[in-house]
């Protein structure tokens, strides 16, 4: 008789592959046949992050689960919690993770062997928090994201941390770092949280969003850890300098654009700028300056949906600094021609033309992406057909050393495709799209 | 080749003898290990493989051990690799297991795992040949059970 294939494979091997199915994958597969579902009753990676609705069944079986893995003394490599639900997070939750932490102690060498705890959107307290990690101390990854319920987290004596993240969901709550072996650390504050980092020498990646952050916080950071590879920061405050030393991948994002020093290591640059209220010479002088710095090709997106005026007049008087080289400028002109109801100022044709020569002159862009409505399109247009005739007659437009443009619009009626743009006005003049429906192009251009 | 190259020769179940660069043979952990506590004579047995599987696992060390072979050529090979069927899958995991090869093990299992996911308990279990040992009254109550994983 043939005998049925899974049975010639050891229950070892078994549980091996279960092991690196999810654990809902595996708890399907607890059908298949007895040693699958013993194999289903080892899984080392627990997580449930399943269940969405924190129904009182669920809780049940969570509980269910818990206790079998107690009561079996079955190491735990990974336990993984997630709630969306945060009205009915009750009482079990402590128990679970007393389980988690108990089952994690290896008899053999008495040292836990929990390595991965990712607790998303639970309530602890702070006895709890504390008790937690005090008694991982082998963690390697740590997930802490919408958690509440306490003031303060202190990841401190942790042996074998590299990697955490931590995002607060309430506010004024104090992070306290310290670890040596730390080489991922992402935090987001949530506007109003603290942030403490000490000896983490180690560091490779900062992902940092959404807390003040001071000028002298970052230089410590960033000269403490001579490893840091990858910084990114998003909406920190008012960061006037960035020291880019040893970094080889930068991204900001925020409303003020900072200085750049030394980026010759620099390879990635992703800047994403807000800007408010009314566009000055001067921004565009800042955002010139701060891509000047930066050998590499990088990647710049400008949202303009904020600003409601501009004043460029001056913006020849600024010259003089290396020219910017850079790879894709998104940017986002959702606002001019006054569409906004409650915007004062509408574009002339002149404005939308010096506006797209800040553009040009300030990021040397080889390909501008646009989101904006089709009057500003128009505009545009007409800027790029002038700028190719004023080149002969303007000293201005001889210094951009524009060569040549393409032009493409996506076509989300028909075709759902890019389609070329002839540069003159007659074929301008036959579209026939709404003003203000919103438009994607973009411009190909040759320096 | 440099003249210090040394060769073992492996036999498998099925009296099939293959001859091979011991640099090659030692992925092999469980070969290592006879090498070094010099416990090879002249014939190595293998009791556990048959010879068309060692054929396939011998393909997989050789071209693993090449010389410049770049990442993405590695990856094209261990994708054709591993489409077999599942009766070969299945010895070729017990064959990696056997001469202690993690790497080959790991990926085979990672194959089992991807023609797994998404799929329902029948269709494995006809895809592998997964006898049913579970009474209806037992297979009811595991449905039961984990009735969330199948939502």
């Amino acid at each position: 008789m043939k005998k049925a294939t899974a049975d010639i494979l050891p229950e070892c091997l078994i549980g091996k592959i279960v092991s690196y199915l999810s654990f809902k994958e595996a708890a399907k597969m607890s059908l298949l046949s007895k040693t699958w579902l013993r194999s289903w009753f080892m899984h080392p990676n627990i997580d449930f992050k399943y269940l969405y609705n924190g129904r009182n069944l669920e809780l049940e079986i969570v509980d269910t689960i818990m206790d079998r893995y107690r009561d079996g003394k079955i190491p735990i490599d990974k336990f993984e919690l997630s709630y969306s639900d945060f009205s009915l997070i009750s009482q079990p939750i402590d128990k679970w993770l007393d389980i988690a932490l108990q089952n994690g102690v290896n008899d053999v060498t008495n040292c836990n062997s929990l390595r991965n705890l990712s607790l998303t959107h639970v309530k602890l307290d702070e006895n709890m928090l504390q008790t937690l990690l005090n008694c991982c101390p082998s963690i390697v990854r740590f997930i802490f994201d919408y958690c509440w319920g306490f003031k303060k987290i202190e990841l401190l004596n942790l042996q074998k941390i590299k990697s955490v993240s931590i995002k607060a969901r309430e506010q004024n709550e104090l992070v306290k770092i310290q670890a040596p072996t730390l080489e991922h650390l992402t935090y987001d504050g949530y506007l109003s949280g603290k942030l403490d980092i000490v000896e983490c020498q180690n560091l490779k990646s900062l992902d940092i969003s959404y807390v003040r952050i001071s000028d002298e916080f970052l230089q410590n950071l960033i000269c403490g850890s001579q490893s840091l590879k990858d910084l990114k920061i998003q909406n920190c405050g008012d960061i006037e300098e960035i020291d880019s030393c040893n970094l080889e991948s930068l991204e900001y994002m925020g409303y003020k654009i900072p200085k750049l020093k030394i980026a010759r290591q620099l390879k990635h640059l992703k800047i994403n700028l807000q800007c408010f209220s009314s566009l000055k010479a001067a921004w565009f002088c800042n955002l010139r300056k701060l891509l000047s710095n930066s050998i590499s090709c990088p990647e710049i997106s400008l949202d303009f949906s904020q600003c409601n005026g501009i004043n460029l007049t001056d913006l020849r008087l600024h010259q003089g600094v290396a020219t910017p080289k850079v790879d894709i400028l998104n940017v986002n002109c959702t606002w001019s021609n006054g569409e906004c109801a409650n915007s004062t100022s509408t574009w002339t044709n002149g404005q939308c033309r010096m506006f797209l020569d800040a553009l040009l002159w300030s990021c040397h862009p080889r390909r501008l992406n646009i989101q904006s409505t089709s009057a500003t399109f128009k505009c545009f247009i007409y800027s790029l057909i002038y700028m190719k005739n004023m080149s002969k007659y303007s000293h201005w437009h001889r210094q951009l050393q524009l060569k040549g443009a393409q032009v493409y619009i996506f076509d989300d009626n028909t075709s759902q495709s890019w389609h070329p743009v002839e540069l003159n006005r007659e074929e301008l003049s036959i579209r026939s799209n709404c003003k203000w429906k919103m438009v994607n192009y973009y411009f190909l251009l040759d320096w | 080749m440099s003249s210090s190259t040394k060769f073992l020769t492996l036999k498998t179940c099925d009296d099939k003898k293959f001859v091979l660069d011991e640099a090659i043979a030692v992925r092999s952990q469980t070969i290592k290990n006879m090498v070094e506590d010099d416990c090879v004579s002249n014939v190595i047995p293998l009791p556990n493989v048959d010879s068309k599987t060692m054929t396939k696992v011998i393909e997989y060390w050789k071209k693993h051990s090449e010389e410049g072979i770049s990442k993405d050529m590695l990856m094209d090979f261990d994708k054709a690799f591993v489409k077999v069927h599942h009766s070969i899958l299945h010895a070729l995991i017990l064959a990696a297991n056997f001469l202690n090869d993690k790497e080959m093990l790991d990926m085979m299992c990672q194959e089992v795992v991807d023609r797994i996911k998404g799929k329902t308990p029948e269709e494995i279990r006809k895809e592998f040949d997964i006898k049913n040992d579970f009474t209806p009254e037992e297979e009811e109550e595991i449905r039961k059970e984990n009735a969330w994983a199948f939502e």
